[in-house]
C-alpha cells in the first residue's frame, strides 16, 4: 500500500527550550524537503521564510464532552486550506504553544474525517531543556504531559549541566516514557532528517528506532537464586548489619536529588513493606532465571497475600511482608530440595532482607538485579507488557475497549504488536487516549518470534491491573 | 437497486467538454448569462473558460501568494476570491480584471459570499469577518468572534449575515449589532440560512445537523451521521435540506411540522463521502460530488436513482448550476473542469 497522505510532525516543548531555534534551523538548513509551517500565535519565525502561517489554537471540545474527541479546530482548517496548495510542500510541521497539552492535536489526526484523510501524524518530538526539564517535570502536568506524548525527546543545552545530571535526567524521562528516543542536543543541534521523519506512529520503525522499546519491565527489581532444602528457612527484614553503611549512602542520594529535583527524584523514600514471589527453578543460570522471571510476573499480577509472621510463605504466593520495628522474621515454606528464586520489590539492601538456616546467613547462588520498573513515583509513566503466547481477538478487543473507556483520559499513548491466535499476520494498534487504530499487518517473519508486546504511558497507571487485564487476554 | 437496474437507467452522459487546469480549484460559477465558465485555482490565478468550446480564454493573476476561496455573484458579472495574501478581491469576470483589492483581517481569506441580490459581498479571515458593497465601499467588519470563522450564509433578504464557529452561530445585522446568537456547544463547520427565512442549519464537527427556528428560536439536531456533515443544501423552495456527512445523500423534509420525528431519504450513489452538495436554483434537483470523484444529478422527489452519473478524474470539489438550471459545472481537486448539459 503506497502511502500517500502527507507526514505531520508535532513539535512541543516548554518556552525557551529550544523550539524556535530548531524551527528556524528546520526552515533554513537544506534538508531536500519543503515543509509548511503551522506555527503558533506567539512564534517569532517570519512569514517570508517559505510557508509559514500562525495559528491561534482553538481547542474545539465536543457535545458529548469527552475530552478524548476534543480537536484543534483551527488545525482542521489550516490543514485544508493548505491542501489547495498541494503542489508547495511535502511535510508538515506543527509547532505548539508552550503549555500546549498535545492530546488535542494527536487527537485530530485520529478524529477528523478530512484530515485522517489526507494527513499522517509521523511524530511528535518535544524539545526539553536539560537544566531545567526537572523542576517542569515537577511542577506541570503540561510537561509531564508533553514528555509521555512524545515520540522523541530532544534534550537540548546539555552543554549546562553534568554528565551525572544528564544521566539522572533521561533516567526520569524514561520513567515517563519507556517509548520516546532520546537525543541529547546543544542548540537543537540534532540531524533535522531525524526531527522530521520520526515514524512515531509507524511501529515498526518504533521499534527499529529503539529495539528496547519493550524490554520488558518487571514488578520486581532483584532475583536472587538459593539452593534450599525441604522444610522452612528464615526471610529476615531488618537494619540491623548494614544499617548505617546504608543509610549514609541514601542520604547522600537524597540531599542531592532535593538539590536538584526538589525532592521528587527517582530515589525516594520507601515505606518498609516488602512484596515477595518465590518458584522453584531448574538452574542457577540467566536463561532459566528469565523464564522463571514470566512466571514471576504472573504470580505477582495476583491479588498480594497479607502473611502473619507465623504462617510460612509457601511457594508461587504473591506475598506481602512488613518490616515492623528493626527485625522482623518470616518464613518460606521449602516444598522439596532444590533451587529457588526470590523475587524482591526492591533490592534486598533496601529493607535488609537475608535468609537465614539454623541462623546462619544464606548466600544466594546466584543474583541480578532488574530494572526499576514500578519503582518511580512518576505521576506520568510507562508500563510495558509483553508474553510469548498469542492472544485472542476477541478477549483482547473487550479488554482493551474497556481499559479504553475506563482509563482513556489518563492514557496519552497506547502501542502494541500482538500475536493473535489463528492470524498469520502480525496485528497492531495504537492510540491517543481513549482512541485506538488497530489492524492486521504483515506477516510474521519466518525466523522472528513471536512476541507480543504492549506499552501503556499515561497517568496513574495501575501496573498489576494491566498485567492482570494482559494475561487474561492469552491464549 | 440492482446493478442491472443501474445500467439499464441511463448510460452515463459524458461531459459536453474537460478541461484540466493542473492546479487545485477553490472555486467555481457561470459567468454572466453562462457563455463563460469560471474556475478559481490554487495559485491564485482565475481561469475563464469558453463553456461551448471549453478553451480558457482569460488568465487572471489575482493573488501571488495563493488563493483559498472564490465565489461568483448572483449575476454572474463579478467574482470575489479569497487570498493567502491577507486580502480579498472583486474581479469583473467579462473584463478579466481585478476592480478592488479588499484589506482583511487575517493573512488567511478562507470563506467568501456574495449577497443573494448580488450588492454586497462577505469574507472571513480568522476571526473576523468584514462586508463591502459591490463598488469596494467597506460597510461593517464583525468580530472578533469567539473563534475562527467556519461558516458564512446570508439571510434571503440579504439584511443580516449568519457566522458559524466554535460554540454557535452569530446572526449580524449590517450596522454592526448582533441580532442574535445562536449558542450550540459544538464546533460548527457550516451554515445555510433556509431561502424562506424560516429556519438556519449548521453542521457540526461532532457528526450531526444542528437548526434553529427563527421565529420562536427553538432547536433540533440530526445526528447519526458516519462524518461531519458538512454539506448542506436547501431545495430553492425551502421545503427539503440535502445534507452530506458520509457515502450518503440524506434529504430532510421541512414541510409541515419539519424534519423532527421523520424520516430522511437517502439517495445512494457515492461509495465514497459525499464532498459537495449543491441544489438547482429552480426546481428540486440536486447535484453531488464525491471523494469517488463521481458526480450525480438526481431529482430526490421523483426517483432515489441518479438521473445523471459521470466519474471525474479525483475527488470532487466544486459544482454549481448555470443560472437556467441547464448546464452544470464541476471541478475536482486535480484540476478537471467539466461542463455538463442536464437531461
Amino acid at each position: 500500500m503506497t502511502d500517500t497522505k502527507i507526514p505531520v510532525t508535532v513539535l512541543t516543548g516548554f518556552l525557551g527550550a529550544g523550539k524556535t531555534t530548531l524551527l528556524n534551523r528546520i526552515l533554513t538548513e537544506p534538508h531536500g524537503k519543503r515543509i509548511a509551517v503551522i506555527e503558533n500565535e506567539f512564534g517569532e519565525i517570519g512569514i517570508d521564510q517559505g510557508l509559514v502561517v500562525q495559528s491561534d489554537e482553538e481547542i474545539f471540545e465536543m457535545n458529548n464532552g469527552c475530552i478524548c474527541c476534543t480537536v484543534r479546530g483551527d488545525l482542521i482548517r489550516i490543514l485544508g486550506n493548505l491542501m489547495k496548495r498541494r503542489d508547495k510542500f511535502d511535510h508538515i510541521l506543527v509547532e505548539t504553544t508552550g503549555m500546549a497539552d498535545p492530546g488535542p492535536v494527536a487527537q485530530t489526526f485520529f478524529m477528523d474525517d478530512e484530515t485522517k484523510d489526507q494527513f499522517r501524524l509521523d511524530g511528535i518530538v518535544t524539545v526539553v531543556d536539560a537544566k531545567h526539564v526537572s523542576l517542569h517535570i515537577d511542577e506541570s502536568s503540561e510537561c509531564k504531559e508533553q514528555i509521555a506524548f512524545a515520540d522523541h525527546v530532544v534534550l537540548n543545552k546539555v552543554d549546562l549541566v553534568s554528565e551525572a545530571e544528564l544521566k539522572r535526567v533521561e533516567e526520569r524521562i524514561r520513567s515517563i516514557n519507556s517509548l520516546a528516543k532520546i537525543t541529547r542536543a546543544v542548540k537543537c543541534d540534532i540531524p533535522i532528517a531525524e526531527a522530521l521523519d520520526v515514524g512515531g506512529f509507524d511501529l515498526d520503525r518504533a521499534l527499529t528506532i529503539r529495539p528496547t522499546f519493550l524490554e520488558p519491565e518487571y514488578p520486581f527489581e532483584w532475583t536472587g537464586i538459593y539452593a534450599l532444602e525441604a522444610g522452612e528457612v528464615v526471610l529476615e527484614l531488618g537494619h540491623e548489619h548494614a544499617h548505617h553503611e546504608h543509610a549514609h549512602h541514601e542520604h547522600a542520594e537524597h540531599a542531592h536529588a532535593d538539590h536538584d529535583a526538589h525532592g521528587h527524584h527517582a530515589h525516594h523514600e520507601h515505606d518498609h513493606h516488602l512484596e515477595l514471589v518465590f518458584l522453584p527453578v531448574s538452574r542457577a543460570d540467566d536463561v532459566a532465571l528469565r523464564e522463571t522471571a514470566e512466571q514471576a510476573v504472573r504470580v505477582f499480577a495476583e491479588e498480594t497475600r497479607e502473611l502473619d509472621t507465623k504462617t510460612a510463605i509457601p511457594a508461587a504466593t504473591h506475598a506481602c511482608a512488613d518490616l515492623v520495628g528493626d527485625t522482623t522474621r518470616y518464613a518460606l515454606a521449602v516444598p522439596s530440595r532444590g533451587l529457588y528464586a526470590l523475587f524482591l520489590e526492591h533490592a534486598p539492601e533496601e529493607l535488609g532482607v537475608r535468609l537465614l538456616v539454623n541462623g546462619d546467613l544464606l548466600r544466594p547462588a546466584m543474583e541480578r538485579g532488574w530494572a526499576e520498573g514500578h519503582t518511580h513515583e512518576e505521576e506520568v509513566s510507562s508500563v510495558g507488557l509483553t508474553s510469548d503466547r498469542p492472544m485472542d481477538l476477541r478477549k483482547m478487543n473487550a479488554w482493551l475497549s474497556g481499559l479504553l473507556q475506563d482509563k482513556g483520559p489518563d492514557l496519552y499513548r497506547t502501542k502494541g504488536i500482538v500475536s493473535m491466535t489463528g492470524m498469520q499476520n502480525r496485528y497492531v494498534f495504537q492510540g491517543v487516549h481513549m482512541l485506538l487504530d488497530g489492524r492486521e499487518d504483515q506477516p510474521w517473519k519466518t525466523n522472528e518470534k513471536r512476541v507480543t508486546q504492549m506499552v501503556f504511558i499515561g497517568k496513574n497507571l495501575d501496573r498489576a491491573a494491566l498485567e492482570a487485564g494482559f494475561t487474561s487476554c492469552l491464549s | 437497486m440492482g446493478l442491472f437496474d443501474r445500467i439499464r437507467q441511463k448510460a452515463p452522459a459524458g461531459p459536453l467538454w474537460t478541461r484540466e487546469l493542473g492546479d487545485h480549484p477553490v472555486g467555481a460559477g457561470f459567468v454572466g448569462d453562462g457563455k463563460l465558465v469560471v474556475v478559481g485555482t490554487g495559485s491564485g490565478t482565475v481561469h475563464v473558460i469558453d463553456a461551448v468550446r471549453g478553451e480558457v480564454t482569460t488568465t487572471i493573476a489575482v493573488h501571488d501568494a495563493g488563493m483559498l476561496a472564490l465565489s461568483v455573484s448572483p449575476n454572474g458579472a463579478l467574482a470575489v476570491t479569497g487570498g493567502m495574501d491577507k486580502r480579498a478581491t472583486l474581479v469583473d469576470l467579462l473584463r478579466g480584471e481585478v476592480v478592488h483589492s479588499l484589506p482583511a483581517d487575517a493573512d488567511w481569506v478562507d470563506q467568501v459570499c456574495f449577497s443573494p441580490r448580488g450588492d454586497l459581498v462577505a469574507f472571513a479571515a480568522g476571526k473576523h469577518v468584514r462586508v463591502h458593497a459591490i463598488d469596494g465601499k467597506h460597510v461593517v467588519t464583525l468580530g472578533p468572534h469567539a473563534s475562527s470563522v467556519a461558516g458564512l450564509s446570508w439571510s434571503p433578504d440579504g439584511t443580516r449575515l449568519g457566522v458559524a464557529r466554535y460554540g454557535g452561530a452569530d446572526l449580524w445585522n449590517l450596522d454592526g449589532t448582533l441580532e442574535r446568537e445562536l449558542a450550540w456547544k459544538s464546533s460548527l463547520v457550516s451554515l445555510a440560512w433556509q431561502p424562506k427565512d424560516r429556519f438556519i442549519a449548521a453542521g457540526c464537527q461532532d457528526n450531526a445537523v444542528h437548526f434553529w427556528r427563527l421565529g420562536e428560536g427553538k432547536d433540533s439536531m440530526m445526528g447519526g451521521y458516519p462524518q461531519k456533515p458538512k454539506q448542506l443544501a436547501w431545495s430553492s423552495d425551502g421545503a427539503s435540506l440535502a445534507t452530506g456527512g458520509g457515502e450518503e445523500i440524506v434529504v430532510w423534509s421541512f414541510r409541515g411540522q419539519g424534519p423532527e420525528g421523520s424520516s430522511p431519504k437517502m439517495l445512494r450513489a457515492h461509495t465514497k463521502a459525499v464532498t459537495t452538495i449543491a441544489a438547482a436554483h429552480g426546481d428540486q434537483r440536486l447535484a453531488s460530488g464525491g471523494k469517488d470523484g463521481l458526480f450525480c444529478v438526481w431529482r430526490p422527489q421523483r426517483s432515489e436513482t441518479p438521473v445523471l452519473t459521470h466519474a471525474m478524474s479525483a475527488p470532487v470539489e466544486h459544482l454549481a448550476f448555470r443560472h437556467d438550471d441547464t448546464h452544470v459545472v464541476v471541478t475536482d481537486q486535480r484540476g478537471r473542469v467539466a461542463l455538463f448539459k442536464l437531461p
